[in-house]
């Protein structure tokens, strides 16, 4: 159950701009540049002026103390900060934080953003996990030299297959579908075609997972601005309300998951359908963050689009392709959109897209509900949002 | 400049810091119970040199639960935890019980009895050393551990394979692995 208080909340803040910048390959750029180019536009597209934002949320892969040097650099003066770190779904989980601090008066205009190089920058992943192993130590994982991320979600894809019976064949279904909408989207990073056999064939990394299991390794960056609902008849663009929106973590590592086949979605997903007001069957695009194959099965089952074992299922025969039963990932997800490090931004940026009916090919007509879904470690944290146009209010 | 200076202490505080950590010493040494072990554990000249060289501060000198968990290990003993307040165990070892939040979990022996819970075969070249088992192990205790198991074929270790823990002591140091548990 959650507080009235919470459900006061409901579509009180609205997502009045949103960009993304340097997707795909930005060399010779750093995070921070790309960072202040998505933040210049996303404020611009909710015709605002940098000088406006007296808020700020932001989390960097590398930088512990980051909000400073981007405080800095964008030359704001912020009364409300929020720097929490918690992998992926961090810039969801910066929702609600944001929205208590426009509520309350502490600031009027917050920018969320992020930048990442992690494709063409000078430390790659490589040596980012080896600065981790001593940053972030595991001591009870490390030995066995698991290579994170990808070794715990096969892990939980072992679990799954083991429990419920799932198969390759099915993950192979969510990579194809990702595909198969990023084709739809100019932006998208990875567009060639794809078929199930091209995944299934394609160099195992980690079993059962393919190196098509596993998202993208791009450069890129992305930004929203957040105002008080009161705000919206002056914005330039379709408002997004933020209906609902709530954060969960259990654990760090996958040895400390209670149970490999069920995340935290089941519980962020919950609180945030109860202040959103809505279930599973009033949502009409979810964007889920799909770092592997098995995270969208996963959460499509913990946000409660199908039983528990049936995400297989689910996604067969095109699922959550285009056409498909229920809209998954519409931009090509960091499957084959983009996969900067961190993508948790990107499912609320793609939502908002949807919701104004700027997709463009890849619209969804009518699109009124988005649940944006971020993940964050190894299926360590997860953070649900739940957007609305004006007529959900 | 600052900085440089700060590097260096006059002789004056030199003998004033060091007394002080002597003294310190001195009488945290007779607030101490006079039991036997206290007396025969008292600083020999090395560790007092080390004691007197220490800058002044509060010291908590016992090793952690990590440090002694590692040790057992070392030395070929794989201990779990349980907890005196809630009975539940625990793994990783922790200094308190994430249950029931009670301090210093006891360390105790597991069976050494589990059943593979996931698994995965990490691809790796052959020249690094070829592909590898990683895989989580849920204890008969109730517990769930990362480890691998070692002496049959990658493609045999599934889920729900019941193994049994050893512990393995490369160059003195130890780790948790797993065999095939024969079933009698």
């Amino acid at each position: 159950m959650i507080s009235q208080g919470l459900k006061n909340l409901r579509g009180s803040a609205v997502i009045a701009g949103v960009a993304t910048y340097g997707n795909g390959e930005a060399p010779g750029q750093t995070e921070m540049e790309l960072l202040a180019q998505a933040a210049h536009r996303a404020v611009a597209d909710a015709g605002l002026t940098m000088q406006d934002i007296d808020g700020l949320c932001t989390c960097s892969v590398l930088s512990t103390m980051w909000p400073m040097p981007v405080i800095e650099y964008l030359g704001i003066n912020p009364t409300f900060v929020d720097g929490t770190m918690l992998g992926g779904s961090s810039f969801i989980a910066h929702l609600l934080p944001a929205m208590h601090a426009l509520a309350s008066g502490q600031c009027n205009a917050v920018l969320v953003c992020y930048g990442s190089t992690q494709r063409t920058g000078t430390m790659n992943r490589a040596a980012v996990a080896a600065a981790r192993r001593q940053m972030d130590p595991q001591p009870y994982e490390m030995p066995y030299e698991p290579v994170m991320p990808v070794s715990a979600y096969a892990l939980a894809a072992s679990r799954h297959m083991a429990t419920y019976g799932t198969t390759r064949r099915q993950l192979a279904e969510v990579a194809v579908a990702a595909r198969l909408w990023a084709q739809k989207n100019p932006e998208a990073f990875e567009r060639g075609p794809l078929s199930i056999d091209d995944v299934l064939k394609a160099r195992m990394v980690a079993d059962p997972l393919t190196v098509r299991d596993c998202c993208l390794v791009t450069d890129g960056a992305g930004a929203f601005v957040l105002v008080r609902a009161d705000r919206a008849k002056d914005l330039p663009k379709k408002p997004v309300h933020v209906l609902g929106t709530a954060t969960a973590c259990w654990n760090r590592q996958i040895s400390s998951m209670p149970d490999l086949t069920v995340t935290g979605a089941a519980q962020s997903g919950t609180l945030a359908y109860e202040m959103a007001g809505l279930t599973a069957k009033d949502i009409h695009v979810a964007e889920l963050y799909d770092a592997f194959t098995i995270n969208t099965l996963l959460f499509l089952e913990d946000l409660g689009f199908c039983a528990k074992g049936e995400g297989g299922a689910f996604v067969e025969n095109g699922g959550i392709a285009p056409g498909g039963r229920l809209p998954v990932n519409t931009n090509g997800g960091g499957l084959s959109c983009t996969h900067p490090g961190m993508y948790g931004i990107y499912t609320l940026i793609e939502g908002v897209r949807q919701l104004r009916g700027e997709g463009g090919e890849r619209q969804v007509p009518g699109a009124m509900t988005a649940l944006c879904h971020g993940n964050g470690g190894t299926l360590s944290s997860q953070a649900t949002a739940i957007l609305g146009t004006a007529e959900t209010l | 400049m600052g900085a440089q200076l700060g590097g260096e202490r006059t002789a004056r505080q030199f003998v004033i810091a060091e007394a002080g950590v002597w003294a310190h010493g001195f009488l945290a040494s007779l607030r101490a119970p006079f039991r036997k072990r206290e007396w025969r554990d008292r600083p020999g000249l090395g560790r007092l040199r080390a004691t007197l060289n220490r800058p002044h501060t509060m010291s908590t000198s016992s090793p952690g639960i990590q440090a002694r968990h590692q040790q057992a290990l070392d030395e070929g003993r794989f201990l779990i935890q349980r907890c005196g307040s809630c009975a539940k165990h625990i793994y990783f070892p922790r200094e308190l019980c994430p249950h029931c939040g009670a301090l210093a979990p006891a360390l105790v022996a597991p069976s050494g009895l589990g059943t593979v819970h996931a698994v995965t075969t990490i691809k790796r070249k052959p020249e690094a050393g070829g592909d590898y088992n990683v895989c989580l192990v849920d204890l008969d205790e109730g517990v769930r551990l990362m480890s691998r198991v070692e002496g049959i074929a990658l493609a045999d270790v599934k889920v729900g394979l019941r193994v049994r823990a050893r512990v393995a002591v490369t160059e003195g140091k130890g780790l948790v692995v797993f065999d095939v548990e024969q079933a009698a």
